[in-house]
Parts: structure tokens; sequence; C-alpha cells
């Protein structure tokens, strides 16, 4: 047997349903051989445990691929022996959040890093108090330290001062969290993450450390230049692991099948995705929140409150039943998206059975990309300021999560990409058809060479090249000048009128030369009104010329809502 | 084998529960005794509201050198008016006073904290039945048998009463009209929530609750002058037909709705042999020739017989009263019961 493994069982250990899929090699590559799947009925019922979904799943798994996994005590078969087990196992976990404290001494920077490293975990800042709510010792520091000691949270981050310019202040914070901690029972007590001036560490863990464990990272703020959320975040990733869902019931399960290759969902994304040479920003649709994880530039987000089960009601009530509406079809009103938030919130693991739920559910999906890129926008800026203007430009979009495992249509991928996430510029489209992005990025430690496989022959389907010019103008006013050398020698030449979506068959494997001109003020990357040459990639869908303008018009405006949806519907041949 | 939740609706069901104490307290029943959700089982310590004392800006000191001149220790109960720190002044002295009977819990950055003495606070809410099991300061079990049937959702707070059918089907929507006098205590049953006026009435001749099918979502977020159960969940589904025949065949019996986790239990109370063991609603397999209960589409809460199951496909067709449905596998619910 080589040293690295051969056959290997990954779990996706999430909060509406748990997956594990098997694979192995097959003739001289690795490939995807079965899958199991199972409700996750603990997220619903408390007391159940979340070992009953795992090995649901499991036995799901052994059923359809014919190889026992488990042994009599429920543990893996590892290493494979005689054609039962595996030689490896991982997983990610995406149940619970990481409850967290922030204090930051002052309202700047560093406060902004913090908050900027939280949004790459699914996390839930409970608490925050200033520095000088701390040296006030007033209302909001009683309510603060009454906050802690009724709903201690998992983790309190301590922010604060330049390393060069360090301020003593960030030292009184640590004084008044010690103080506030002593109300706390000893076994409820968070742990304190220290991402301050590194000269005050000493003094900080002195007069914390006798009430609450200090862990300390690299200052997120070094100067007044530099934001450094990206220890932190790592920090609070493995606290994710190690902290949430520690009581859980049938946790230990879970922790004894994953072992040491057990990952968040955005680290596994990050880690798939990471492609030398290829910026990929990498999108995942989950039951309780959506992940966006752009791993050439190591960001990663994770947007609470924006799924397709549990998170369905929490996007409903911040976005508005409005504006998930303004994406359905005649027929379906504000009621129906209420109706379906909510039953999703109690049973996470169901499937859209009709046209009418299919509507809803990518209704929903595409609010949930809008939702976590106008978060990423904020997170992602070098300061933590937000940039109200940016649109996502990358090599690559891909996207994944259950709703995509089960895409009836590579248009339906599609139209996901272009609505939510609204791409612009030139840039390749692809989507994870069997919803494998998250458990292969567990594998990518223990195999990296059988994950990139897998990934490329059995996961990703390439849709095609979209090429979206930035910029609006009125509908039917000349937008885009297109020449395209198609690779059987033909010539094509296309001139696009704003608001509409144009695809040109081009297959998978195939390129074509374009020169792209933009009228004023449309731009594809080149800046407004400039020439762009470039190759374009052909995939399922070809190359989709995407004119309906940057940022994308706001369905509810458009004069005959329905029939437009409708066009743009048909242009990717969506079905229904 | 394909994995589908339970759909527990039955009329002999044994159940039992471990009701864990919300927070450190004490259990004030014993075992073999009856207890009823509207019972005080138990008491949880609830501690008081916190207080801070800037003792070093009063005192004007250093906040380092809090310590030399405090007269309390840590955990120390003091009375409103004693004196918790002390600095002798130019005049007379400086001095900092407990404002009202409490605990000074923690000192630190020059500061005091204060706890107000603890109360407890009651713990209601286990399931009907006997105790059999306490565990001292932790909680207890309890034991029971009787009709059950896990609903989808409980909008409002728990309640209890006895059961008035007024839906003549069930998919029947409540209406107004369909509520009189008669409805004083008891726990309503209709088919379909539609108005909120409907509940408005229920309020206004003093029902319990009401158990609907299904109501509109936005109910959801909404005040509701009742409390509402859902058997199915939101929309227009009728309730499934075996939770409206069985709770027909409870009117008059007192049903009890209580919330776990997301989900509702509503339970009537009898004594049986409990040939049903309900344990909150597990997962369970399902084969060609069980009876499942529909979950989501246009025939939620439509009850029938996987026909066909086709693993690689994740569909089932279900042999429905009328009617033969396909339907994703993973929508459907093996009916218990």
């Amino acid at each position: 047997m080589s040293e690295e493994p051969e056959s290997m069982c990954a779990l996706d250990v999430g909060s509406a349903c748990v997956k594990a899929v098997l694979l192995d090699r097959v003739g001289d590559s690795h490939r995807f051989v079965a899958r199991g799947a199972a409700p996750q009925v603990a997220a619903v019922s408390p007391f159940k445990a979340l070992s009953a979904g795992l090995l649901a799943a499991l036995g799901d798994l052994e059923d359809n691929s014919g190889r026992r996994l488990r042994g009599t005590d429920d543990l893996p078969i590892t290493p494979e022996q005689l054609g039962w087990g595996v030689d490896a196992t991982a997983g990610t976990v995406s149940t619970g959040c990481l409850e967290v404290a922030l204090a930051s001494v002052a309202d700047d920077a560093a406060g902004r890093c913090a908050e900027a490293a939280l949004h790459s975990v699914p996390s839930h800042l409970a608490l925050k108090i200033t520095g000088r709510e701390m040296r006030a010792h007033r209302d909001a520091f009683e309510r603060f330290a009454e906050e802690l000691r009724n709903h201690p949270p998992h983790v309190v981050i301590l922010v604060g001062g330049y390393d060069r310019k360090p301020e003593r202040a960030v030292v009184a914070g640590a004084d008044a969290l010690a103080t506030a901690a002593a109300l706390i029972r000893p076994q409820e007590r968070p742990l304190l993450v220290y991402a301050g001036p590194q000269a005050f560490r000493p003094q900080v863990a002195a007069i914390v450390g006798e009430r609450m464990a200090v862990h300390m990272v690299d200052n997120v703020a070094p100067d007044e230049r530099h934001a450094n959320p990206g220890p932190l975040a790592a920090e609070l990733d493995a606290l994710c692991l190690t902290a949430v869902g520690r009581d859980t019931p049938g946790m230990g399960l879970v922790h004894r099948w994953c072992g040491s290759a057990m990952s968040t969902v955005s680290r596994a994304l990050m880690r798939v995705y990471n492609y030398p040479g290829v910026d990929v920003l990498a999108a995942e649709i989950g039951a309780d929140y959506t992940v966006l994880a752009r791993p050439a530039q190591a960001k990663a987000l994770v947007q609470a409150g924006a799924g397709l089960g549990q998170g369905a009601r929490a996007l409903l009530d911040e976005s508005g039943p409005r504006a998930i509406a303004r994406w359905l079809p005649e027929g379906l009103d504000e009621k129906d998206v209420a109706d379906w938030a909510m039953n999703k919130s109690l049973r996470p693991w169901l499937v859209a059975a009709n046209p009418a739920e299919r509507a809803l559910e990518l209704a929903f999906a595409r609010e949930c990309l809008a939702k976590a890129w106008r978060s990423a926008r904020q997170a992602w800026s070098d300061d933590g300021r937000p940039q109200p203007t940016a649109l996502p430009k990358a090599d690559m979009l891909v996207i994944g999560g259950g709703l995509l495992a089960r895409a009836r249509s590579a248009a339906d991928a599609a139209t996901l990409l272009l609505d939510g996430l609204q791409p612009y510029g030139v840039c390749r489209i692809a989507y994870d058809t069997a919803g494998l992005g998250p458990a292969l990025g567990s594998l990518v430690d223990v195999n990296p060479a059988a994950v990139r496989s897998v990934l490329e022959q059995d996961a990703i389907a390439v849709l095609g090249t979209v090429v979206a010019p930035a910029g609006q103008g009125k509908v039917g006013r000349g937008c885009l000048h297109v020449e395209l050398a198609m690779p059987e020698g033909q010539s094509l030449v296309l001139d696009l009128e704003a608001g509409g979506i144009t695809r040109v068959p081009l297959a998978l494997g195939a390129k074509a030369r374009a020169v792209i001109r933009p009228a004023r003020p449309f731009d594809v990357g080149a800046g407004p009104g400039q020439t762009l040459e470039i190759s374009l990639e052909g995939g399922s869908l070809g190359i989709i010329i995407d004119v309906r303008g940057r940022p994308l018009p706001d369905p509810e405006s458009l004069p005959d809502r329905i029939a437009t949806l409708q066009r743009w519907s048909a242009a990717l041949q969506v079905p229904g | 084998m394909v994995t589908v939740p339970e759909a527990v609706i039955g009329s002999d069901c044994a159940y039992r529960e471990r009701f864990p104490l919300p927070g450190p307290g004490r259990v004030v029943v014993s075992v073999g005794d009856m207890v009823t959700p509207a019972e005080i089982v138990g008491y949880v310590v609830e501690r008081g509201r916190v207080g801070a004392i800037d003792v070093a800006a009063a005192l004007r000191i250093p906040a380092r050198r809090l310590h030399e001149f405090l007269l309390v220790k840590e955990g120390q109960s003091v009375r409103a008016g004693e004196l918790l720190a002390r600095r002798d002044g130019l005049l007379r002295p400086i001095e900092v006073r407990a404002p009202v009977d409490c605990r000074a819990m923690a000192f630190g950055d020059g500061v005091v904290l204060l706890e107000g003495f603890p109360s407890e606070r009651p713990v209601r809410g286990v399931v009907p039945g006997r105790v059999v099991e306490v565990s001292a300061g932790e909680g207890l079990t309890v034991e029971g048998t009787g009709s059950l049937v896990l609903a989808s959702h409980l909008m409002g707070h728990e309640f209890a009463g006895p059961v008035k059918m007024v839906a003549a089907q069930p998919e029947r929507v409540l209406r107004v009209e369909h509520i009189d006098a008669s409805c004083h205590g008891a726990v309503i049953v209709g088919g379909v929530g539609e108005s909120i006026a409907a509940l408005e009435r229920a309020g206004e001749f003093g029902a319990q609750g009401v158990v609907l099918g299904s109501a509109p979502g936005e109910w959801a977020n909404a005040a509701l002058p009742v409390p509402v159960a859902l058997t199915e969940g939101f929309g227009r589904a009728p309730m499934s037909r075996p939770a409206y025949e069985l709770f027909d065949e409870m009117a008059g019996r007192v049903l009890y709705a209580m919330r776990r986790g997301r989900r509702c239990w509503l339970i009537g109370p009898h004594e049986g042999e409990g040939k049903v063991i309900f344990s909150g609603g597990d997962l369970a397999t399902i084969a060609e020739g069980a009876r499942v209960r529909i979950a989501a589409g246009e025939h939620t809460g439509a009850v029938g017989e996987v026909t066909v199951l086709s693993p690689a496909s994740s569909e089932a067709t279900i042999k429905l009263a009328r009617s033969l449905v396909r339907i994703p596998v993973a929508d459907c619910e093996l009916l218990v019961g």
C-alpha cells in the first residue's frame, strides 16, 4: 500500500442533513464511489443526539456502497481490511456557532478587524463593549457583566491599540473583563482571546489568567495602516471545532469519526478551491448560513442567518419578504415566501417537491448570496470599511450546497451566480454538482491528489464563461459589440443592447477568441468604454453575455417584472 | 436503507422524558409522584441584578490601590448602607457604602461588582405522568402513557384543556362562526388557520389554545390572542387525517401542548399499554409498503403507502386515497402509531 490513503470516507455533518461520501481508487485515479445521507433531527429536537443522523448516513452509505465501514462499536474500521472500512476518515461540522463577546478598547480599526475575523467563522456576536464603556463602569458595563454571567459565551475577544504605540487602556480592559468574569460559575467561564499589542501579553495573562484561560494571537491591527485579522480568524476557526457543541449529545462520536481531519466548512472550502494562479471565489449555500471563500486572497466569510434551512427565517426577517418575492414567477407572493421560510426552519432537510417550491428555494438562494456578498464587501476590505460599489471579480466563481446538488439544470446554477453574486468583467463559472466541496475540503490534508481528482472528475461542472459589463444603461440602448473567433474557424459578431442575456454555445474545453468593445459607461474590466481582447472558455452553457447591467436593476423596478424574469430565465433555459 | 424522520400519531403511546432543570436548583417532587405540565417540579436559582461601583473614582485613588481601602472580601454579604471602602480625607473620611442588600462579588479595575441576593424561580413543564427518577439538583425523569401527536410547531405559550372539535373536516378553515361559548376553557381543534379574527374570538371566549393543521407564515411573528399548535406546518395544508381522527376520539379529554425544541408534543394522558414507544421523534428506515406522511408540496399532510422507492433518484411513489404521487424521499415521514 502507498503511504497516502487509498480509500477515504468524508462526513459533512450539517444542521439540516448529514452526508457521508466514499472515495476510492478506480483504475488509475481516485473517484467518488457512493454517498449516504440522513436528516439531522437533532437540529429541531433539542435532546436528540448528533450521532443519530451520523449513523443513519453511514448506514445509508454502507448500503449504497456494499462496504461495511463501522465496527461493532460504531467507530470507523481503519485502515481498510479485506474490503471493509477505509484508510482514512475526515469531515466538516456546521452545527451551531461560536458565541462571542467582543471588548474593544476604542471604536477603531482593531474592533472592525476583530469583527471581520468573526465573519470568517460561524459566530454570533452576542455582546460588545468599548473601552470607554468599560472605563465609565456605569450602565453599559453593568449590563455587559450581567449578560456575561447569565449567558456565558464561548469566547471573549480583547483588542485595541497598535504594537508600535501600545496604550495601557487595553490592560485596564483586561482587568475589567477579569472582574466581570468572576461573576460566572468557574465551569462556565469563557476563554479569552487576546489580539492586542504584543507588549502587554504578560500583563493581560497575569490579570486574567486566574479567572479565564487565555489564548494569545497576533494583533489584529498592528499599526495604523495594516489590518491583520488572519491569526485571530484562524484561532476562532479552531475554537469552533473544540468549543461549539462540546456538550451536544453525540458530538463525541462525530469527533471520533473525523479525527484530526475535522474542519469547518469555510476552512474546507479554502483548501479545496486553492488552485495556484487561479483566483476562485467559491460560495456554499447551507441550511444555516452561506459561506464565501476566496483562497487566493486568504479570505473567507460566513454569513449567518442566510441559509435554506433554519437560516431562511432569519433571512426573511432581515431582508424582508419583498427582497425575496421580487424574484418569484407569477402565482407566488410574499405569503408563500413566509410559509416556505417557516416550514424550512421546522424541517430544514425538506427538498422542493414542485416547481413553486423550487422557485421559492432559488429566490431565497439569490438573497443568501447577495447578503453574503454585501457582508464580504465590508469584511474583506483592507481597513474594515465597506466598499459600497465593489462587485465580485474573480477568475472563476464556483457555487455549491445541497440545493445545487439537486439542481435540475446547469441553468439554475448559472441563474443563482448571475443574480445572486452579480459578477462583472469576464469570469468562468462552475457548480458543485454532487455537493462534495466541503467533504473533499476536509480530506485535502489527507490525500490532496485524490481530492483534486474527485473534484475535477465527479464534483465540479464548468458552466462556461460570463461576460458581464459593469455599469447601467437604458434598456434597448447599445451596450456591447462582441467579435468572436470560434474554434471551428467561423466568426460571430454580436451587437448587444442593454437589458438582456445572450448565450453563445461553446463546448467544454473549447476556446473562442473575443474582442469586446463596451459602449461608455460600460466596463468589462479594462475600464469604461475600453476594448478587451480575451480568450473565452466553453462549458455546458457556453459563453453567457449578461448585459442587464451591474449592479443588476432591482426586478421590482422593472416595468414588466414577470415577463422580464421569464425572458432572463429563457435565455439560460431555466426549466419551469 | 432510506432514513426519514418519524411522524408520531398514536392513541396508545408510552413516553419517557428526562427533564433537566434549566440551571442549578432543586427538585421538589419524589419518585412515584404523579405530575402534570402545570405543576411545579423544582426551583432554579435566579441570581440578582449586577451593579458596579467605581470605588477608585469615589475615593480618588488609582485603580491598582483599590485593595488597600476595601473593607469587604469577595463574596461577602453586605446590608444597604454598610461600608464597602474608606479612605481618610483631609477633613473627614471618604466612604463608599452598599446601595442595597447584596453581595460584593468581584473587585478589579478600581471597581466593586455587586450582585443582588438570589431568588428562586419555579420550574414547570414536565410531561404528564409518574416521576420515575430524581437526580437531586439536576432534574427528573417522568414516564407516562396516552395519546400523542408529534406536532410541527407551537406559537405562544404552552397550554392545556379539554379537546373541543370545531372542524367537520381536517381541511376546513377555522372561522369566527365556528367558535362559541362552549369553547370556554377548551383546546379548540380546527382544520386550517386563515384569519386571526377566529383566534381573537377564541380568546374572547376563553379558549386555552388552538390546534390547527397549518396557518399562515406571518402568524409566526404576530402577537396571537391565543397560543396555536400546528400539526403540519405553515401554509394551507389540512390537518393530517390520522391526527384529526385521533383528536376526534379525544374530544372532551384533556390535551397538553408542550414545546420541545422547535417541535410541539400534544399529549392526552390515559392509562394504556403503551404499544408505541415515543422518544421524541427518531429517525426510521422506510421500505416499500411503509405508511408515510408527506411533509412538503401540495400534498403536505396526506398519508399514504410507499409503492416504489428509488434510492438512485431519491424519490418515492406514494399511493394516496385517490392518486399516486411521486415525491422526494426527503419529504416523507414514517407514520408511527
